[in-house]
């Protein structure tokens, strides 16, 4: 082969791996991306349903943009709906952080009893939630349950939970949180356990009170896990259906129809598709938003706390 | 002074674990004590009572009983068994789909990786009206209302996402070098995944696949909008023992200690795995 | 066995370049070592090879052939990983069979046996052969992974960093073995270090990389005393070689060197006057390797003494190395035995003025080197 020329040639062509090869990444995501397409489909359908007045009685849609959101925002029990759809899930989410926390800090203690409770933890939420849901709505039945006399015995009555619309929300509430407490605490708990020792260490060795420690050190540095926790708590629970609809199916009579109980009942129970969609649609926007940022801040978060170490 | 405030404060901590505990555990042994109690007994006794093996018997040979306006045939070993199927069924098509995809999350830079990951997670946050509303149009136009498939498919939404996150995690943790030996040893990339990578993550991926699973076992929505009577789960039917007329508490609790089964069992089997499972492999436990 | 050409090879990893135009030739058969500090490049020149890397520009070819589209797979080399890369559910022995199991391969259940043994017993890792990697030390499993290269029979063998975890003792025995060991296999061995040592005593040739620049290729002992520039004559040799910026002046017909401000004064002979007066030079960098100096008693008149003050003595067992300074310079020299120095005290110390190195103070190059 003669240099030179030839040598010049070469160089200036780039020589790449096969195409197979650098095909590869794609080809192995095929079947994943058609699957995406396969729920996408359906999604873009909802969104532009909820531009047209569909009944099932008319099933030839109309387009009528944004008529049927608007009838939303003028339904009488919207604020409401939406007051019910936020409080269970900021309630929920802010008492399962908490309690997860004192939990998991109790738990982190080297002791048999936190052997013992550690396995256990996790069964409340192993458990189907609508079951979950039935063993406590059990449990409040005024007949057969065994809150009634149990609270009796330290001189409470009266309690009707679910039945009383002042009580209600509180009461799907306590199911929640006894459903999903245990997640907060195993996360918090793994967290914990993987913090570095040698700055809690100089912290008691200068004189650092429990709560100094905890607000200026525990905390900060917990921050992505108590991120994570919080990103899935609350998105899980703004769309909350199966504790609500197994208690009292949105009741006593209004007063407990979260978004998706209202999407739930309109499409249906009413047939109505165009007063259903739009709160999915909104409720499926607030959440897609909403935890796009928090997983951009638990990026941040991660990175600041991997300093840490 | 010190060791005295301390030892209050430990014996403080023990109690409030306790009671914490208390909560937790109490409902689960009370609904296992209703189930062993027979309906005359129902109302009238709380913790002593002649227990009985008649309500599980009753619902699993499918005993047909009087309730309210018409009799009503529980056929629980079927619901049982679809749940069975179908949980399995939706698992193995994601393990199919997902851990390849998975490990293309963890190995290869490609454009829109993120953006991609990132919607298969927004399907486990979306709401599942947003997608239920049109489905149950679109099963009933191509006749997948009430099957298996129609379950296993809309089963991925559950399934899937929890796959693709958590398996990217534990490929992420093995070194490429590993991968890289291996093909200089003299392997194609597809004898590499199967060789090493994949038995390299297997407990992580068994315990991932059993937690999706207990998902798909534990979801109520799907079956409920989307299955009839052919596919319902055993989900489902625990509620249905409940009408307005009598309700049969003590056949609920020994149906729903059924259907709650496999989950404890299969909870204390990956318990070493349940952190990386239930936060998508964000947190390594 | 077969012989390496990088043409022209460029690697980039987002904004950083780890290999930047790259040219180097491997002989058949050969031994080379690629020496170079950390972040040079080096491992990720060893995987262009190996092909788990793809190069954005330039050309590889094994034997006669373009390499580039082909997989590592399908090119027949050998690599010894300095993560080791052990796969971790497979035992020592199931590691190091790995590699004759592979497609293609036809070997005997008992022809593996024998190989696997084979390797083992010369890698002192045979009472290991059941264990899983989990249970082994580092230095062990460092030798597995480089039995698991061993184990096979390929064109070329890339060894990246093979002993830099293993204590000072068995590196030496380890370097000998190497020794032994290239000059019994016929494979093209590309070797990577950062240990000049090794650099040293193990190859046919070096090449000396620094980010992703190659600086000089040749025999040890070439580079070592003919170095292309001041990065070479710094990298090999410890202590360092001392450097000394100098104004050039004549002198009675003699060159000589004048640095920091007359504390140092070097009358040279003929030969390197020539080759500086080429130069054109006005200031050039001087090298002295702490070997060609020596501590003298005794001033003569054709010596060439620098004057200073003693800094630090160290001994070590059978020689020294003397720290000294001279207007506020550092210099090392090493005394061949052990001698006694006070702190402070003044010494005159003898160079020998044939062996010194002079480099361009622009471009750091070796001005005997063209």
């Amino acid at each position: 082969m003669s240099s030179g020329n030839t040598s010049e040639q070469i160089n200036t062509k780039i020589v790449r791996p096969p195409i197979l090869v650098r095909m590869r990444p794609y080809l192995i995501i095929a079947p994943a991306l058609l699957m995406l397409i396969g729920i996408l489909y359906p999604f873009g359908m909802g969104v532009y349903y909820s531009f047209t007045s569909y009944r099932l009685t008319r099933p030839v849609p109309t387009f009528i943009g944004l008529g049927n959101y608007i009838a939303m925002i003028k339904d009488p029990g919207f604020l409401h709906s939406t007051y019910v759809t936020f409080a269970y899930a900021i309630g929920a989410t802010v008492i399962e952080l908490t309690l997860g926390m004192i939990v998991a800090l109790l738990l982190d203690r080297e002791s048999l009893l936190s052997k013992i409770l550690q396995t256990t933890l996790i069964f409340p939420m192993m458990i189907a939630p609508v079951i979950g849901t039935l063993l406590w709505k059990l449990m409040m039945q005024p007949s057969v349950g065994i809150l009634k006399p149990a609270l009796a015995l330290i001189g409470i009555h009266g309690v009707e939970w679910a039945a009383d619309p002042k009580t209600a929300l509180p009461s799907v509430i306590l199911i929640d949180i006894w459903i999903y407490t245990p997640f907060a605490a195993l996360l918090l708990l793994a967290g914990l356990r993987a913090l570095p020792r040698e700055p809690f260490e100089a912290a008691r060795v200068d004189g650092a009170s429990l709560w100094f420690t905890l607000r200026n050190l525990t905390f900060p540095m917990l921050t992505p896990i108590i991120i994570i926790v919080v990103l899935f708590r609350f998105m899980d629970s703004l769309k909350m259906f199966d504790v609500i609809y197994a208690m009292t199916g949105g009741g006593p009579g209004d007063t407990l129809m979260t978004y998706q109980l209202k999407a739930y009942y309109n499409s249906f129970m009413y047939m109505n598709l165009s007063a259903g969609l739009p709160y999915t649609i909104v409720l499926w926007a607030v959440i897609y938003f909403v935890s796009q940022q928090l997983v951009k801040y638990w990026s941040k978060a991660q990175r600041r706390a991997a300093g840490y170490n | 002074m010190q060791t005295i405030r301390r030892r209050f404060r430990s014996i403080l901590g023990d109690l409030f674990l306790l009671s914490y505990f208390l909560f937790a555990l109490f409902p689960i042994l009370w609904m296992f004590l209703i189930s062993f109690k027979k309906t005359e007994e129902l109302y009238t006794t709380t913790f002593f009572f002649h227990p009985t093996t008649e309500n599980y018997r009753i619902i699993t040979i499918g005993e047909s009983y009087v309730q309210g306006t018409g009799t009503f045939r529980p056929d629980f070993p079927k619901y049982f068994l679809n749940s069975i199927i179908q949980s399995s069924a939706a698992v193995l098509v994601s393990l199919i789909v997902g851990v390849p995809a998975a490990y293309a999350f963890a190995r290869f830079k490609f454009k829109g990786k993120e953006d991609l990951a990132f919607t298969f997670l927004s399907f486990r946050f979306a709401p599942e009206f947003t997608v239920l509303i049109p489905l149950a149009i679109l099963y009933r136009k191509i006749g997948l209302y009430n099957t298996y498939y129609g379950i296993i498919w809309v089963f991925q939404l559950i399934t899937l996402p929890l796959l693709i996150w958590v398996m990217r995690g534990y490929f992420e943790d093995i070194s490429p070098e590993i991968e890289q030996a291996a093909m200089t040893d003299g392997y194609s990339w597809w004898q590499v995944f199967w060789k090493i990578m994949l038995p390299i993550v297997k407990p992580g991926l068994a315990a991932s696949a059993l937690l999706a699973f207990v998902f798909a076992w534990n979801n109520f929505i799907f079956p409920l909008i989307l299955g009839g009577a052919e596919v319902q789960t055993v989900t489902v039917s625990a509620l249905s023992f409940l009408s307005s007329e009598q309700a049969y508490y003590n056949r609920m609790a020994a149906a729903c200690v059924i259907a709650s089964i496999p989950e404890i069992v299969l909870a204390l089997s990956i318990q070493r795995y349940l952190i990386r499972g239930l936060s998508f492999g964000a947190v390594k436990g | 066995m077969a012989k390496v050409k990088l043409e022209n090879i460029t690697k980039t990893f987002g904004n950083v370049v780890a290999v930047n135009n790259l040219s180097l030739e491997i002989e058949d058969g050969e031994f080379m070592v690629l020496l170079g500090p950390s972040g040079a490049g080096k491992t990720t020149t060893l995987k262009l090879i190996s092909g788990n890397e793809t190069p954005e520009k330039g050309l590889i070819y094994i034997g006669n052939r373009i390499v580039n589209p082909l997989e590592p797979q399908q090119r027949n080399v050998a690599m010894a990983f300095e993560s080791y890369a052990l796969y971790p559910h497979f035992t020592v022995y199931e590691n190091l069979a790995f590699p004759l199991k592979a497609p293609g391969r036809n070997y005997s259940t008992q022809q593996i046996d024998n190989r696997v043994k084979e390797v083992a017993e010369l890698l002192n890792i045979t009472p290991l052969l059941s264990r899983a990697p989990a249970h082994l030390s580092g230095g062990q499993r460092q030798r597995v992974s480089l039995g698991r290269a061993l184990v096979r029979d390929p064109d070329i063998l890339l060894l990246d960093e093979p002993i830099s975890h293993l204590d000072a003792k068995l590196r030496h025995r380890m370097r000998a073995e190497f020794k032994a060991i290239s000059s019994r296999i016929k494979t093209t061995i590309l070797y990577v270090t950062h240990d000049y040592l090794e650099a040293m005593s193990l190859p046919d040739r070096v090449a000396i990389i620094d980010h992703g620049t190659l600086h000089q290729v040749g025999s040890p002992e070439d580079v070592f005393r003919r170095p292309a520039n001041i990065f070479v004559a710094s990298l090999l040799g410890q202590p360092k070689i001392n450097l000394i910026k100098c104004r050039i002046s004549t002198e009675d017909g003699k060159i000589c060197f004048t640095g920091l401000n007359g504390g140092v004064r070097l009358l040279t002979n003929d030969y390197i006057r020539d080759r500086v007066l080429k130069t054109n030079l006005d200031h050039v960098i001087i090298g002295i390797r702490p070997f060609n100096m020596i501590p003298v008693d005794e001033v003569h008149e054709n010596e060439t003494i620098i004057s200073g003050k003693v800094y630090v003595y160290e001994r070590l067992g059978t020689r020294g190395i003397l720290t000294f300074s001279v207007e506020n310079q550092n210099f090392d020299l090493i005394t061949p035995i052990s001698m006694d120095f006070k702190i402070d005290a003044p010494v005159n110390v003898k160079i020998d003025v044939n062996e010194i190195m002079i480099f361009d103070p622009t471009t750091e190059k070796n001005i005997f080197i063209d």
